[in-house]
């Protein structure tokens, strides 16, 4: 699975304002909202949601990504978003680090394997340190945009 | 004498796979013990100590995964973690 398969370009945001956990999470989900890719009906049920699977335990992974995520069956796909916090968030992560790079996953509940596929994804090309400081370094969405573009054409280490 | 590196063979049996959490919980278990274990899921083989790298691994279920452990504790934690996979991470 590529990175086009499921983030969506008009969601991606380089500038994230929020400085706490559930702001980002609003922030994030608002984007997809904004790029018409979630009912705006759904926006409350889908925060919900995500912070639900957060108290199971942070989506802060280390290395200051997280992978806030849902399954939701307001989505007939996997969708997702890419959001940069320049200033960093306190997400509870397993390192105790800010987070400054999020990948934000809403997928259908019948559909376990395209979100560990987007997983697999994710978390194989931010083993690269050059993708991941890059990334984390985009100054506007299609900065952004163009690193997932050259990640999904290898352009980065596996 | 003991083995230089222990093996196990261990089967993805929850409906989602080694997801984040569940890659959470293997690395929590990893990090416990003073041994290196490295996860192979057939010629990719990754750090157990490393979120990341396990979720990389994109294991689904009915999936196998091979653990080799070395190390002081190696047993204690291959155990731990061989135990996470048999109660299927706390799911389904």
């Amino acid at each position: 699975m590529k990175f086009t398969d499921f983030i969506c370009r008009d969601a991606i945001r380089a500038n994230m304002a929020a400085l706490d956990k559930e702001g980002a999470i609003r922030e994030m989900v608002q984007s997809l909202v904004d790029a018409k890719r979630v009912n705006a009906a759904e926006f409350e049920s889908i925060v919900k949601a995500i912070l639900k699977r957060e108290e199971l335990g942070s989506t802060g992974i280390g290395r200051g990504v997280a992978v806030p995520h849902t399954k939701h069956p307001s989505v007939d796909r996997l969708i997702g978003t890419v959001s940069v916090s320049p200033s960093g968030v306190d997400f509870a992560s397993l390192d105790g680090e800010t987070v400054n790079l999020f990948f934000l996953l809403i997928s259908p509940p019948d559909r376990p394997g395209d979100h560990l596929r987007a997983l697999e994804n994710i978390s194989r090309q931010l083993r690269d340190d050059t993708f991941c400081r890059f990334l984390k370094q985009a100054k506007s969405p299609a900065d952004i945009a163009l690193l997932l573009d050259e990640a999904d054409n290898h352009q980065f280490g596996s | 004498m003991p083995e230089p590196a222990l093996k196990r063979t261990v089967t993805v049996a929850n409906r989602a796979g080694l997801h984040a959490r569940a890659a959470v919980m293997v690395v929590t278990e990893a990090r416990k013990f003073d041994a290196r274990v490295v996860i192979a899921k057939g010629l990719h083989a990754v750090e157990a100590t490393d979120v990341l790298q396990v979720m990389s691994l994109g294991a689904a279920q009915g999936e196998q995964l091979t653990l080799e452990g070395s190390g002081l504790q190696a047993p204690e934690a291959l155990e731990a973690i061989e135990h996470l996979f048999l109660r299927k991470f706390d799911e389904d």
